[in-house]
């Protein structure tokens, strides 16, 4: 991209500097800068009676005659050498606004119509071949008609007449640089404009690409001033509009460009669009003939403001130091090069035929525009890529931390379980059957107890054992079969010392409460009901009965004897039975009656 | 015959066993490979059998002898009678279960009761053979067992169990004799056994060890 715009730009140069330069090719052609002029209405070449009067060429109306519109003639007399076979052309670089050519009298060619609006040469050499038996031999003469408005550079630039092929090649170089070029520009520039616009249609919060979009095409519908030749509509409001549109362009540029830097002044930028309005107005007021003096100083204001653009775009360029900042700065630079020559060449400081610049640089504003806009463009295609790969390698690596976070905390958890498991058995060691054990040895040491006792002493220690490892295995939140385990554990015991157990048990609703922690508790507090029952009761039968109401579950164990609680309440064992049913969360009654004791113990159906 | 190897136990349990005039003892040893041995000669009525043999686990011997001798009714002594071992018992092919401190009577009735065909249960263990032998889905108290390995009889009777009545009570309410729910329990037993064949096998053949 870069290199192709240096070569765009190497060969734009060449065309508008070395082409211009390069006049003159060798030949026997005629140059005539001098004339005779008559200011007339004549639509025919004058009478040699007309007061003709010399006139110098080239001849700026601007200058010989201010104020001044209107036809004029212009006479010249030339001798051909005896033979002259080739055949001959008229020649005019620069002539304003429309001419007609007459070789001896007779009419050879014109530049267009010569009513209001007449047709537009202002901008086109003229190049009109003469049928070679209209030359005689000896003298000849060729009368210029031209049409000029006052003050507008109307006027006649120098005539050369000569060989056709000797002429045409400098013709054509500098109509394809005056008019076919500016053409072409323009189709370039407004397809940039309309790829802008298809780019804005997708996405309209970035305003700059319509605002791109509206100078482009602008600055295109201005640019056909340069090579229309007959306009529909009158040449003053042509002119005003062509005048005014060249400010609008420069002045659009400078509020687009500061936007699409991110620097946007609502100030500035309705500042500028007051001047823009003011422009034709004061040419309209102003009228024809002071139309061009108005808009040159309209837009000559402007250039202070270009100037101090330029130097944003300095400081901008200088701060990024991005080549194509760089770029637009200089471009930007070139078209106020540009525009203060053709303002020079506008108020006649230069030569008559030097034509208008800034068109040409122009071109390079817009690719300039457009290779900022492709890089901008690439920039973000770039960024998002890095930023797809940034992100994976973020979600890898949070999901590795995730996953090690997560197997952290399944260690802990299960550490905590292990260490929440062993605190349970431990103290349930240390209360129960540690407790029981002890209690066991001090009996074989001092007492004089029965074996049977002792035995009876260790199988209890036993059947808590057993009752502690059941009460790790699963049991659905069934308390029954909680209930049912401690039968089939306690019951052949109970046998053996005559006691029944009656089992009137019912169905129960789950227990969702039932860990295995609480199972134990429940196991623990029945445990010690029905062994005090077996030791101190006298009972026949231990009735167990299950049963719930909204908020608990029940269970009572009754016994037909003494009652198992008679002076036996402030024991250890009874200590533990409520402080169990406690951290149950349970209620514990017991009521001895005459008939027995009876136990409830309520366990709440949701904690 | 008795596979035990705490040298107390040993000694205790063929007291038991030769002090019962109805008994006769095939075979004591304190190892497994002596059990494979002594089991290579012959087969016993009883095998008594404890889980935590010096060089395997009684598991081992448990699944030989009763893929080898299917009417050798196989019994595991155990200290807790917990349902890990117990069930781990079952499904190898045992079909009774002891408690190592039951007093001598209690011990020689269950082998009897096993020899006659019934087996013990606990509450607990009930419950783990209705999960175990019900399809999932089926709630425990719902009435059909469409599609259960389990008869209608069977998996009532388990349930009952599992919320603790006795045989004798079971036997009253359904009106049958408490020995029938003892066979009834032995049944079930059985049938867990080849359940857990049955799952072995399949897991096998997914695994492409069988084809």
């Amino acid at each position: 991209m870069q290199s192709q715009a240096t070569r765009w730009g190497l060969l734009l140069l060449w065309w508008m500097v070395l082409l211009p330069i390069q006049s003159h090719a060798a030949g026997s052609s005629m140059r005539f800068d001098a004339a005779e002029f008559v200011l007339n209405d004549a639509t025919s070449p004058p009478e040699d009676t007309a007061r003709w009067k010399p006139q110098s060429l080239p001849d700026n109306w601007n200058l010989a005659r201010p104020d001044v519109g209107g036809n004029g003639w212009y006479r010249l007399r030339f001798e051909l050498p005896d033979e002259h076979v080739e055949l001959h052309a008229i020649y005019v670089r620069k002539l304003s606004m429309n001419a007609a050519f007459y070789v001896n009298g007779s009419f050879v060619g014109s530049g267009g119509r010569f009513d209001d609006p007449v047709a537009r040469n202002w901008n086109r050499p003229q190049f009109v071949t003469i049928p070679p038996d209209l030359l005689k031999q000896g003298p000849n003469t060729l009368h210029v008609r031209l049409w000029a408005y006052p003050n507008s550079r109307g006027g006649l630039g120098k005539i050369e007449l000569g060989p056709e092929a000797d002429l045409r090649p400098d013709f054509e170089g500098r109509h394809f640089l005056q008019t076919i070029l500016p053409q072409l520009c323009n189709i370039i520039v407004a397809a940039a404009g309309l790829s802008a616009f298809a780019f804005w249609i997708r996405r309209r919060n970035e305003s700059y690409y319509i605002c791109f979009f509206a100078f482009t095409i602008l600055w295109a519908l201005r640019s056909t001033h340069l090579f229309v030749r007959d306009i529909p509509v009158s040449a003053f409001c042509w002119d005003i509009w062509a005048q005014s549109s060249f400010g609008w362009c420069a002045l659009l540029f400078i509020a687009f460009t500061m936007r699409y830097l991110g620097l946007r002044s609502p100030r500035f930028e309705v500042a500028m669009a007051v001047y823009a309005a003011l422009g034709p107005i004061l040419m309209y007021v102003g009228g024809p003939a002071r139309l061009h003096t108005i808009a040159n100083n309209w837009c000559f204001v402007i250039v202070p403001v270009a100037i101090f653009f330029e130097g944003f775009l300095i400081r901008q360029a200088w701060r990024s130091r991005a080549l194509d900042d760089a770029l637009l700065a200089a471009v930007w630079a070139l078209v106020i090069a540009a525009s203060i020559h053709d303002g020079l060449v506008h108020r006649d400081r230069l030569g008559f035929d030097s034509f208008y610049l800034v068109s040409h640089v122009m071109i390079l504003l817009f690719l300039a525009v457009a290779w900022h806009q492709v890089n901008r463009f690439v920039r973000a295609l770039n960024e998002k890529e890095s930023l797809n790969l940034e992100l994976e390698q973020r979600v890898a690596q949070k999901h590795a931390e995730l996953e090690h976070n997560f197997e952290r905390l399944q260690e802990m958890e299960r550490r905590a379980a292990v260490a929440e498991e062993r605190r349970r058995l431990m103290s349930e060691m240390h209360d129960g059957i540690g407790s029981q054990l002890i209690a066991t040895v001090d009996l074989v040491e001092h007492g004089n107890a029965e074996r049977t006792e002792i035995a009876g002493e260790l199988r209890e220690a036993l059947d808590g054992l057993r009752l502690t490892i059941d009460s790790l295995e699963p049991t659905e939140d069934d308390l029954l079969t909680v209930l049912g385990n401690l039968r089939y554990r306690l019951e052949g015991r109970l046998k053996r010392q005559g006691i029944a157990l009656d089992w009137q048990v019912s169905d129960l609703p789950k227990l969702p409460s039932l860990t295995p922690h609480n199972v134990l508790h429940v196991l623990r507090i029945l445990q010690e009901a029905l062994t005090n029952i077996a030791k101190h009761a006298y009972a026949s039968v231990v009735t167990v009965r299950t049963g719930f109401t909204e908020q608990h579950l029940f269970i009572t164990i009754t016994d037909d004897g003494r009652g198992f609680a008679a002076g036996h309440r402030e024991g250890r064992g009874f200590e533990n039975m409520h402080r169990r049913a406690q951290a149950l969360g349970a209620k514990l009654a017991i009521t001895p009656s005459a008939m027995g004791t009876a136990l409830t113990l309520h366990l709440p159906r949701s904690r | 015959m008795i596979v035990e190897d705490d040298p107390s136990f040993f000694n205790r349990f063929c007291r038991i066993v030769t002090s019962d005039p109805e008994f006769g003892l095939f075979a004591a040893v304190r190892d497994g490979a002596s059990a494979r041995d002594t089991l290579e000669r012959g087969a016993p009525d009883v095998l008594l059998v404890d889980l935590g043999l010096p060089d395997m686990s009684g598991i081992e011997i448990i699944r030989e002898t009763a893929r080898r001798y299917p009417d050798t009714d196989i019994m595991v002594v155990t200290v807790f009678g917990d349902e890990k071992h117990v069930l781990a018992s079952i499904e190898a092919g045992a079909t009774g279960y002891l408690l190592k401190d039951s007093l001598p009577e209690e011990f020689t009735d269950l082998i009897k009761e096993l020899r006659a065909g019934g087996s013990p249960i606990s509450p607990i263990i009930a419950r783990q053979l209705l999960n175990k032998l019900r399809p999932p889905g089926v709630a425990p108290n719902a009435g059909a067992y469409a599609g259960s390995m389990l008869s209608a009889r069977e998996s009532e009777i388990l349930s009952i169990v599992a919320k603790g009545f006795s045989f004798a009570e079971i036997a009253r309410l359904l009106g049958i004799s408490p020995h029938t729910v003892t066979t009834y329990v032995k049944k079930i037993y059985q049938k867990l056994a080849v359940h857990s064949r049955g799952e072995a096998v399949y897991e096998a053949s997914r695994m492409g060890l069988i084809r």
